[in-house]
C-alpha cells in the first residue's frame, strides 16, 4: 500500500488502481462513514473533524451518543473536589453534543456521571433529547461507580425522573417514541413504579431493564404474558417493598444491595436460569434468610448463581453479631435450597475492611452439578482509610483478614493493631501495616479457633500449614465421599483461600483446573492507589504452597 | 468459479462489472438481503444478474464469505467467528473499501460490519495526521481552520474540556 509522501504531487491514474493515492475513504457514501464512526468510541469518532471539511460534521450523524468516559471517572470518583471541577465541564460537554447532533434518530444515549438533583435541568433535557429521537438504548448513571463499592458520599438529593417527560411519553406521540425502547437502565434516578411500569407496558420491543437507586420504587409488578424482557435487574432501592415477577421470556435477574424486607415474588419465570443476588451480609445465616425470603423463585431451575456480598468493617457489635450468627449457622444449615441444576457458582465479596468470612462449603455442598466455582474477593481500604470522621478507637481497630475464617478472639488484639493505621495519609496509605496484621490475626486464629473448629473423628496428629487447613474442613465431608461430580474448575480472583482450595481438591473427583489470579487484591476503582506487589506475591506463594498437595489430573493456573 | 454450467432452480448467475459470470446457489446468494429480494419479487433465476458496481476480483471474496456462512449454518459459531478474522486479515485497503461497497450494496449485513469494524480498528488508536497519510485524505483545512475547529471540539481530544 503506497503511502503519500508529504510534499509530492498526487497524480490520480487509474480509478481501478487500489493502490493509487484516491482519498478512497472520503469517497465513500456518507452512511457507510457513519456506520464506520458509529464503530469508534464516541471521542475519537468526533475528533475526526479535524481529518478534512468533509470529515466536519459527519460525527454528528452518529447514532451512538456515549457518554461513557472511563478513564476520567475513575480519578472523579476519587477525589470529590475533582468531580466538583468536573461536573459543569462534563454537562456542558453533552449539551454542546446534543445542540450539534443532526441525526434524525439515535440507537443509543448513554450517560455515566456522577449528578444529582441540582443538575436536573440539564438532564431534563437529555432525557427529553433521547425519547424524542427514538432511542433504542437509554442507560443514565448518575453515580457513575459500581455497586457494592461505597461511593463517596455526596449530599445533593438524588435527581427524579422529570414529571413533564413522563407525561409526554403518556401522549401518543411520547408513545411512539418509546415503543422502539429495548435497553432501559435507570441507575441511581428516582423513579416510581408506575412509571417503570409503564415502560414495560408500552415498550414491545423491551428486552433489558433496569432500575437502580431509586427511592422512589416500592412496588413494582414486572407482569406481562407477553413481556419480551429477558433480563431484570432491580437493584438497590431502599424503600422496595415488593416486586412481582411474570415474565415468561426472563433468563436473568439481578437484585443488589437487596432490603430485609424486599418481597420478591416471581410466580412465572420459566427460563429464569441466570440471577444474581447482592446483599450486605456477614454470614450464610443472612444468605440464606435472603433465600427463604426468595422461596418462589424456583432454584432448582437455576445454571448460574453470583451471590455479591459487602462485607461490613469490624466493630465491637459487628464481632459480637459475627460470633452469634456462626452459633447460629450450625443449626439452619438444613434450610439452604437445593441448586440441583447450578452449573456456575460465583462468590463475589466487596470486604471493605478486616473481615473473616463465612464457611462458604455449606453453600457449595447444595450445589451437586457445579461445573465451576469463582471466589472473588476485593479488598477496599481506601474507602475505610479516607472516611472522616475518624473512629473511636474500638471501632477503629480493623484489620484485613486474609482468607480467615472468624475467630472469636481476633478482637483481643485489635486495639493495639489499629493504632498503626490512624496516620496514614490519604494519598500514600499503604497496608504494609494490614499485612503484619493479618500475620498476627492468623497466629491468633490458628491458636485459638481449634476448640471451636474441632472436626470430628479427625486426630490433632497431622502437622504443618496444610494439615492444618484439612483439619479445619476435615468436618464437612470425608475424602472419600465426592459430592461434586463434574466439578472443573475452581478460580480464586483477588485473593487466594488455602483451606477452599483443599476442600475442592479432597470433595471434586473431576477437578482439572484451580485457576488463582492474585494481580487485583483489591477493588479495582482503587487500583492506583493500593496496588501492592507485596501482597499480590503473598497470595501467589500461598497458591503455590498448594501446588505439592495437588492429586494427578489437577491443573493450577497462577495468573 | 466462473460458470458455464447451465443454470437451474437451485443456482443463478451473478455478473460481475468487468463481465465475469459467477454462478452461486441459491442458499448463497440468499446471504445478500438485495438477492433476496430480487428472488422474492419474482425475478427470473434463470436470469444473469448484473452488478455493475462490483468487480469480479471483490465479488469472488464476497461470495466466498456468503459460502462460508451459508454451509456453516448456526451451529458453528466459533468457526465463523475465526473464519471471519482470517478473512480479512491481510486484506490491503483498497480492497478493503471494495468489499464494503459491496457489502453495503448487496446488503450483507455480517460482511458489512466485520468489513466496517476492520477500517475503523484502523483509525481507532491512531493520531490524525497518521490516519489522513494511510486514507491519503487531504487536509483542505487552513491551519486557522483546523484550529479553529479542533478548538471547537477540544473536549473530544482531551477527553472532554
Amino acid at each position: 500500500m503506497g503511502r503519500t509522501v508529504p510534499g509530492t504531487i498526487c497524480v490520480k491514474v487509474q480509478k481501478e488502481d487500489s493502490n493509487s493515492r484516491d482519498d478512497r475513504i472520503s469517497q465513500l457514501p456518507s452512511e457507510l462513514l457513519i456506520i464506520i464512526l458509529g464503530l469508534l468510541p464516541f471521542a475519537k469518532a468526533a475528533s475526526t473533524c479535524v481529518l478534512s471539511k468533509r470529515w466536519k460534521y459527519l460525527w454528528t450523524f452518529v447514532k451512538c451518543l456515549n457518554f461513557d468516559f472511563q478513564k476520567k471517572l475513575i480519578p472523579i470518583l476519587r477525589d470529590p473536589e475533582l468531580g466538583e471541577v468536573e461536573r459543569p465541564r462534563y454537562i456542558s460537554l453533552v449539551n454542546r453534543v446534543l445542540q450539534l447532533h443532526q441525526g434524525s434518530h439515535i440507537n443509543e444515549f448513554k450517560v455515566n456521571f456522577p449528578l444529582a438533583w441540582n443538575n436536573s435541568c440539564d438532564i431534563d433535557q437529555w432525557i427529553t433529547f433521547a425519547i424524542t429521537k427514538r432511542v433504542q438504548s437509554l442507560e443514565l448513571d448518575l453515580q457513575g461507580s459500581r455497586i457494592g463499592v461505597p461511593p463517596f458520599p455526596h449530599g445533593s438529593p438524588r435527581y427524579s425522573f422529570p414529571e413533564k417527560v413522563y407525561s409526554y411519553i403518556k401522549s401518543p406521540c411520547g408513545l411512539s417514541c418509546i415503543n422502539c425502547l429495548t435497553q432501559l437502565s435507570l441507575k441511581f434516578i428516582n423513579v416510581t413504579g408506575e412509571l417503570v411500569e409503564h415502560f414495560l407496558c408500552n415498550c414491545p420491543l423491551l428486552e433489558r431493564l433496569c432500575v437502580r437507586g431509586s427511592k422512589q420504587l416500592s412496588k413494582l409488578r414486572v407482569i406481562g404474558p407477553s413481556l419480551r424482557l429477558k433480563f431484570l435487574e432491580i437493584s438497590a432501592c431502599d424503600c422496595l417493598e415488593s416486586v412481582d415477577i411474570y415474565a415468561p421470556n426472563l433468563a436473568s435477574f439481578i437484585c443488589l444491595e437487596m432490603h430485609a424486607r424486599t418481597q420478591i415474588l416471581v410466580s412465572y419465570a420459566p427460563l429464569l436460569v441466570d440471577v444474581t443476588l447482592g446483599m450486605p451480609t456477614v454470614s450464610l445465616g443472612t444468605i440464606e434468610r435472603y433465600f427463604f425470603k426468595l422461596e418462589s423463585l424456583c432454584f432448582s431451575q437455576l445454571e448460574s448463581l453470583t451471590l455479591c456480598m459487602r462485607l461490613f468493617r469490624v466493630s465491637v457489635y459487628f464481632l459480637f453479631q459475627l460470633v452469634i450468627s456462626l452459633i447460629l449457622v450450625n443449626c439452619t444449615l438444613s434450610h439452604f435450597p437445593e441448586l440441583t441444576n447450578l452449573k456456575n457458582l460465583k462468590l463475589e465479596v466487596f470486604a471493605s475492611a478486616g473481615i473473616s468470612f463465612p464457611d462458604w462449603t455449606c453453600l457449595i455442598k447444595k450445589s451437586p452439578s457445579l461445573h465451576k466455582f469463582t471466589l472473588q474477593i476485593f479488598y477496599d481500604v481506601i474507602y475505610f482509610l479516607c472516611s472522616a470522621p475518624p473512629l473511636s478507637p474500638p471501632t477503629y481497630s480493623i484489620v484485613l483478614g486474609c482468607n480467615s475464617k472468624i475467630s472469636p478472639a481476633v478482637d483481643v488484639d485489635l486495639s493495639s493493631l489499629g493504632g498503626g493505621l490512624k496516620n496514614i495519609s490519604r494519598r500514600h496509605a499503604r497496608i504494609l501495616e494490614e499485612i503484619t496484621a493479618v500475620e498476627v490475626v492468623r497466629n491468633v486464629r490458628r491458636r485459638l479457633i481449634c476448640p471451636l473448629d474441632k472436626p470430628k473423628g479427625v486426630t490433632d496428629g497431622e502437622s504443618g500449614e496444610l494439615g492444618s487447613h484439612r483439619r479445619k474442613w476435615g468436618n464437612i465431608q470425608e475424602p472419600s465421599k465426592c459430592i461434586h461430580k463434574s466439578l472443573k474448575v475452581v478460580e480464586f480472583v483477588g485473593n487466594f483461600d488455602v483451606d477452599l482450595a483443599m476442600y475442592f481438591i479432597q470433595n471434586a473427583i473431576t477437578l482439572q483446573k484451580i485457576i488463582v489470579d492474585c494481580r487485583q487484591a483489591f477493588i479495582p476503582e482503587r487500583e492506583e492507589f493500593y496496588k501492592d506487589d507485596e501482597w499480590t506475591e503473598k497470595s501467589r506463594n500461598r497458591a503455590l504452597e498448594l501446588k505439592r498437595m495437588l492429586p494427578l489430573g489437577v491443573e493450577l493456573i497462577i495468573l | 468459479m466462473a460458470s458455464s454450467i447451465e443454470n437451474n432452480n437451485e443456482k443463478l448467475t451473478l455478473k460481475s462489472s468487468d463481465g465475469e459470470e459467477f454462478l452461486v446457489e441459491k442458499h448463497v446468494a440468499l446471504q445478500s438481503t438485495l438477492l433476496q429480494n430480487m428472488l422474492d419479487s419474482d425475478c427470473s433465476s434463470a436470469d444473469v444478474i448484473p452488478l455493475p458496481k462490483i468487480d469480479a476480483r471483490t465479488l469472488a471474496l464476497v461470495l466466498g464469505y456468503c459460502k462460508k456462512h451459508a454451509d456453516a449454518s448456526s451451529s458453528k459459531q466459533g468457526e465463523l467467528n475465526s473464519f471471519d478474522s482470517e478473512f480479512l486479515k491481510d486484506m490491503d485497503m483498497g480492497a478493503l473499501f471494495n468489499l464494503v461497497l459491496a457489502a453495503n450494496f448487496m446488503e450483507i449485513k455480517g460482511l458489512l460490519d466485520i468489513a466496517a469494524q476492520k477500517i475503523a480498528d484502523t483509525i481507532k488508536d491512531k493520531p490524525h495526521q497518521e490516519v489522513r497519510e494511510i486514507f491519503h485524505v487531504e487536509n483542505d483545512y487552513t491551519p486557522e481552520e483546523e484550529a479553529a475547529v479542533r478548538e471547537e471540539n477540544r473536549w473530544a481530544f482531551e477527553g472532554f474540556p
